[in-house]
């Protein structure tokens, strides 16, 4: 069944409460957006000065420190018959209060089940199997399910893939997003609502009555992606994770969320964890850059010197594939694109030596017999490769 | 290169769409009044021989409605379509059959293009076996070729779609819409499903696929960042019409039209965006 078709009895429902009073009753109209007072930003600068005061300790001790701490992380996959899959193997990195760090890499490569394991969402058979990791100071493996449920969408939230999956059908975006805020601040729903519209004004500069009171079926994709975007600022966590947001998107769409990403993250100060297999999406988002592979973080650095010099061979194949220009874009007439040979290996059939040395144009002898060692080339740069030492 | 070519430059078109529209009356459930959805509206198309035409453009452009009745799944409203020298929306069922051989689509997502229940080989021998060519022994020779061809391993043969990644799914898609040796490929959004470095593979089987095989392609897309690649023109689309053509080296220099400034803008570069002013 076409999600429109789902939808139908419910827009029936709201044609049939316009005729018929008692029941409009029970419909919650929208609040009138034109009317509020406060503007968008204003409204949530002076919401934390509040909180600031309310919680004085925690606040500071959140911002200044490091927000996020990974240490050794691995995540298994039993497969029913299968063997282990080891997806990502012993990876840690730190992310700062505000900062914005971007997770390079093609499919396959542990991106997605590395921004899962953070929250504990990992689909079924997935297992964390050591390795910590901290949150504003607390170990989220050592929490119970229900400190996370605080956790998550509250303190971490996760900006999905595919909008149109991740939104409820059948329920009015207002409710979708009151609801993120009910469920962590509790609350009258009147209020929750009012807050909603806070958010989804953040997210939207015109026509916010109508997306409010719309369901996901009446948005277009660019439209859905704001409202997870809503959704996920809603209770102003301290940490965003956001796996490939523009994945599905037309690229002039893709552009403004971007763009809307940017301004969330510079005005509010929330720290971005951002997935994607395109170096392009992740310059201006974000300041620092993890490159993965098979699994592995195999090289780490601002991002800015990671563009400019990258040191690994993969990094170096990866940012090839982008045009550095619009004019270096139109020269390329009809001429091949360069690549990098083959495909991501299969996590649960590694090679012996450097997972990335059957697809290396620059390997040496010792590449086949072990793994390269993390060594540090630069201050605040480390690279998994025998090139330099590893 | 002529944009208009006449009718008697036409021998070095493959195809020809002139005047093309199409409308969708639709009607709210429950209500009386009806209303039209005009999905295109008088496309005037030329793409020659062994050539690339990209048609770019957003969502809801009319690009894929475009492709759809080139292979007539959806019948245009009026216009003319000469395919090869003939006006595809004249033949018969037997005709179009034939004639539909020589068109094929490949589509966005090539895990809901394949099969989950055939081989990889069941799969590429498909429209072999659906046009009858061959005897049964020939039909496995020549989809295992294809196969190889398309950069899939022999071994292969036997796996199931749900085996294969990303980008060897849609190798699979491309193997099998060349089985019928086609004229005219059509690309709908073939690449925007895979990884940057998977597309760039992909860009480089199908150059190689146009140079040995004389390929056309109808390149449908809403991403100009692997056009020039790919490319020989650049048609772009808006609401149902064609608003800009040019080469891909042009449009993307000079835009004229604000809908193609708009694309060019967005185009992921890696210069495009600033860094940013310092962590907070």
């Amino acid at each position: 069944m076409r999600r429109e078709e789902y939808a139908r009895p419910f827009r029936l429902f709201h044609r049939f409460a316009r005729v018929c009073p008692r029941v409009a009753n029970r419909v919650p109209a929208p609040p009138d957006l034109t009317r509020m007072t406060y503007p968008l930003f204003q409204a949530i600068d002076t919401e934390t000065a509040v909180d600031r005061d309310a919680a004085p300790r925690e606040r500071t001790r959140v911002a200044r420190g490091t927000l996020l701490e990974v240490r050794d992380l691995a995540v298994h996959f039993q497969t029913s018959a299968g063997p282990v899959v080891p997806a990502v193997e012993g990876i840690s990195f730190d992310l700062v209060a505000g900062e914005g760090v971007g997770i390079l890499g093609e499919s396959g490569c542990g991106k997605s089940t590395t921004a899962l394991a953070l929250l504990r969402l990992l689909p079924p058979g997935g297992r964390i199997v050591r390795g910590s990791i901290r949150f504003s100071g607390r170990d989220l493996l050592m929490a119970d399910e229900r400190e996370m449920e605080k956790t998550r969408g509250a303190q971490i939230s996760l900006i999905f893939q595919e909008p149109g999956i991740a939104l409820h059908p059948t329920m009015r975006v207002s409710d979708q997003v009151s609801e993120v805020i009910h469920a962590h601040r509790g609350g009258s729903w009147k209020r929750c609502r009012e807050e909603a519209a806070v958010a989804l004004a953040l997210v939207f500069s015109r026509d916010t009555p109508r997306i409010f009171a719309a369901y996901p079926h009446e948005l277009s994709g660019g439209q859905r992606q704001r409202v997870l975007i809503a959704q996920a600022l809603a209770c102003r966590p301290a940490l965003v994770i956001a796996d490939e947001p523009t994945a599905s998107l037309d690229m002039t769409i893709q552009a403004e969320i971007l763009a809307l990403l940017r301004e969330c993250k510079q005005r509010l100060g929330i720290a971005l964890l951002l997935v994607s297999h395109n170096p392009a999406i992740l310059a201006g988002l974000t300041e620092r850059v993890l490159v993965m592979y098979a699994g592995r973080i195999v090289e780490e650095g601002p991002l800015e010197q990671i563009y400019r010099e990258p040191l690994h061979p993969y990094t170096q194949g990866l940012l090839r594939s982008v045009p550095p220009s619009v004019e270096e874009a139109a020269q390329a007439l009809k001429t091949r694109l360069p690549v990098i040979p083959g495909n991501p290996p299969d996590p649960a059939r590694l090679p012996a030596g450097c997972p990335f040395e059957p697809r290396c144009t620059e390997r040496l002898a010792v590449c086949v017999s072990r793994e390269p060692r993390e060594v540090r080339p630069e201050v605040a740069r480390r690279v998994r490769c025998f090139k330099y030492g590893g | 290169m002529a944009a208009e070519p006449t009718f008697a430059e036409s021998s070095a078109a493959l195809v020809r769409v002139a005047n093309l529209s199409k409308s969708y009356v639709q009607r709210r459930w429950l209500s009386r009044g009806q209303f039209t959805v005009r999905a295109l509206e008088a496309v005037d198309l030329v793409i020659f021989r062994g050539r690339t035409l990209a048609l770019v453009g957003e969502s809801g452009s009319g690009k894929s409605t475009l492709a759809r009745c080139l292979v007539r799944l959806e019948e245009p409203t009026s216009g003319e379509i000469w395919f090869d020298g003939r006006n595809l929306l004249s033949l018969g069922r037997v005709e179009l059959r034939a004639a539909r051989g020589q068109i094929q689509l490949i589509f966005q997502d090539p895990a809901a293009a394949l099969n989950p229940h055939l081989t990889a080989l069941e799969i590429v021998a498909e429209p072999l076996v659906v046009q009858g060519r061959g005897r049964p022994r020939e039909q496995r020779e020549r989809a295992l070729a294809l196969m190889e061809q398309v950069g899939l391993a022999r071994q292969w043969a036997s796996r199931s779609p749900a085996e294969f990644s990303g980008g060897q799914r849609q190798r699979l898609a491309i193997a099998r819409a060349l089985a019928l040796e086609p004229r005219l490929l059509i690309l709908d959004e073939a690449l925007s499903a895979l990884d940057l470095s998977v597309q760039a593979q992909i860009v480089n089987l199908l150059l190689e696929l146009q140079a040995s095989r004389g390929l056309t392609y109808l390149y449908i897309t809403h991403d100009l960042s692997l056009v020039p690649h790919l490319a020989d023109e650049v048609a772009v689309m808006q609401g149902g019409t064609i608003v800009e053509r040019g080469t891909p080296a042009g449009l993307l220099r000079r835009p004229q039209h604000p809908h193609s400034r708009a694309l060019v803008a967005a185009v992921p570069l890696l210069q495009a965006y600033a860094p940013p002013q310092g962590a907070a």
